[in-house]
């Protein structure tokens, strides 16, 4: 689906907000901003390449070229999205909303396998795991290694992330001096 | 309550397991126990131990700013601000008495779909040689030939666009040739031909074969369909209001490089 009709209930409220806007008493245009920010929310910048970025998405929509009208819209829609965000935290979405918690667990988590140095696989790493299956299924026709190596490499390489990411939550949770009041846990 | 940039939950007293900054409630793992079940995770001590982890990376997530600078964060959350406010604002049904006023202040929406019958043509300006008039003077006598109720293929070669055949909803014209076209369409009487559209590589002609005006359909036939506009209005309604809010309520610096030719906010420059 297109990310412009995935906002439209934000693009169809953008008009009715105009008049806030205007009534804004804490409205600033024509302010001195670093170069690459084109706008600030409550201190929050809206920075240059995101705007262009999204004036860009409403250029190859249209058949004719943006024009002033375009601009207004993307940087009101810019900082409506930034209110929007800010809102959210002030409301506690990050503890309330499961896809939201999820998807910044998943970022986190993301972030920390990515930044990771992985060791390639050796041969020996490749064999040990094959000849580990060639046991689990000694009484059926296991296919020749070579077939089985791109899976092989990919399962180490998942299995050196596997013990990255425990290394990490096991250093989040000295930092953090966990503490289990009702036994259980680990 | 908050303890520097950390919250703890409510039920703070009832904690099953701490942290500097944090914990987890009896009530967070009997709803997390919930939530997993039929999961890997069945025990109780493996389903604490999950949420522990999570609490962690969330809040690390947290003090490194992930969260506000990450692209796809940041409009799930605008994304779940919006369906918060929308779930609060239809939390009652309209009565029937309600429906049915709205129905009939709002008897445009609810019709059978004006209909418009559009051929376009389209005369590409030849790139090579970078003048318009070849293309527009095609156009033109196009235009005349149209009028005149003659065949153009014989004359030139304009390239027909794939516009469906026959009559479409006026509404959907957008979708096919641009809003920009369709606004040049809507303007179209029965019959009428337009005058050459200039675009980037040509022009376009549009010629209108004839439209069907819409009419009312019956309350009965349409009340869901009215239901679900009175909700989406709702909706609309509460959304603005917040937003509304937090404009006034915001401090909202514009760059002095941000230069258009209009006041930004002014009011009568707004998109309809």
């Amino acid at each position: 689906m297109n990310n412009w009709h995935v906002r439209g209930l934000l693009l169809s409220v953008v008009i009715g907000c105009l008049a806030g806007v205007v009534n804004s008493p804490v409205l600033n245009s024509g302010v001195a901003l670093p170069s690459d920010v084109v706008a600030e929310v409550n201190g929050s910048s809206i920075r240059l390449v995101d705007y262009s970025r999204t004036l860009d998405a409403v250029a190859s929509d249209k058949r004719t070229s943006v024009d002033d009208a375009d601009r207004r819209f993307v940087l009101r829609r810019l900082i409506e999205e930034e209110l929007l965000v800010q809102e959210g935290l002030n409301q506690g979405l990050l503890n309330t909303d499961q896809r939201v918690r999820q998807l910044v667990v998943d970022t986190m988590q993301d972030s920390i396998v990515a930044n990771l140095d992985l060791v390639e696989p050796t041969g020996a790493d490749i064999e040990a795991v094959y000849q580990r299956l060639s046991r689990q299924y000694s009484d059926k026709t296991v296919p020749e290694l070579a077939s089985l190596q791109p899976s092989i490499v990919s399962f180490l390489r998942e299995e050196q992330q596997g013990k990255a990411l425990q290394e990490y939550i096991l250093w989040l949770r000295e930092q953090a001096n966990v503490k289990y009041t009702t036994g259980g846990g680990s | 309550m908050s303890i520097g940039s950390f919250s703890l939950p409510e039920e703070h007293d009832d904690l099953v397991v701490s942290y500097d900054g944090g914990g987890i409630s009896r009530i967070q793992l009997i709803n997390a126990l919930e939530r997993l079940q039929g999961e890997k995770l069945s025990r109780s001590e493996d389903v604490l131990s999950f949420l522990v982890d999570e609490a962690l990376l969330m809040e690390r997530a947290k003090s490194l700013g992930i969260v506000e600078s990450d692209v796809t964060i940041r409009k799930a959350l605008s994304r779940a601000m919006i369906d918060k406010v929308a779930s609060e604002a239809v939390i009652n049904d309209p009565t029937p008495q309600q429906l049915e006023a709205f129905y009939q202040s709002h008897l445009p929406l609810f019709q059978r779909p004006d209909k418009i019958h559009i051929t376009q043509y389209f005369f590409k300006t030849n790139p090579n040689t970078s003048s318009e008039s070849s293309s527009l003077q095609s156009a033109m006598q196009a235009r005349q030939k149209l009028m005149l109720g003659e065949s153009i293929e014989e004359l030139i070669s304009p390239i027909v666009s794939a516009l469906p055949p026959g009559f479409l909803d006026q509404s959907a014209l957008p979708k096919y040739i641009g809003p920009h076209l369709a606004n040049q369409a809507q303007a179209l009487e029965a019959g009428e031909v337009s005058s050459p559209i200039a675009v980037k590589q040509g022009f376009y002609l549009l010629v209108c074969h004839g439209r069907k005006k819409g009419s009312p359909l019956p309350f009965s036939q349409v009340r869901d369909d009215v239901l679900l506009e009175f909700q989406r209005r709702e909706r609309d309604a509460a959304l603005r209001m917040l937003l509304d809010d937090l404009w006034k309520s915001s401090v909202i610096n514009v760059s002095a490089n941000v230069n258009f030719s209009t006041n930004l906010f002014d009011l009568r420059e707004r998109d309809e």
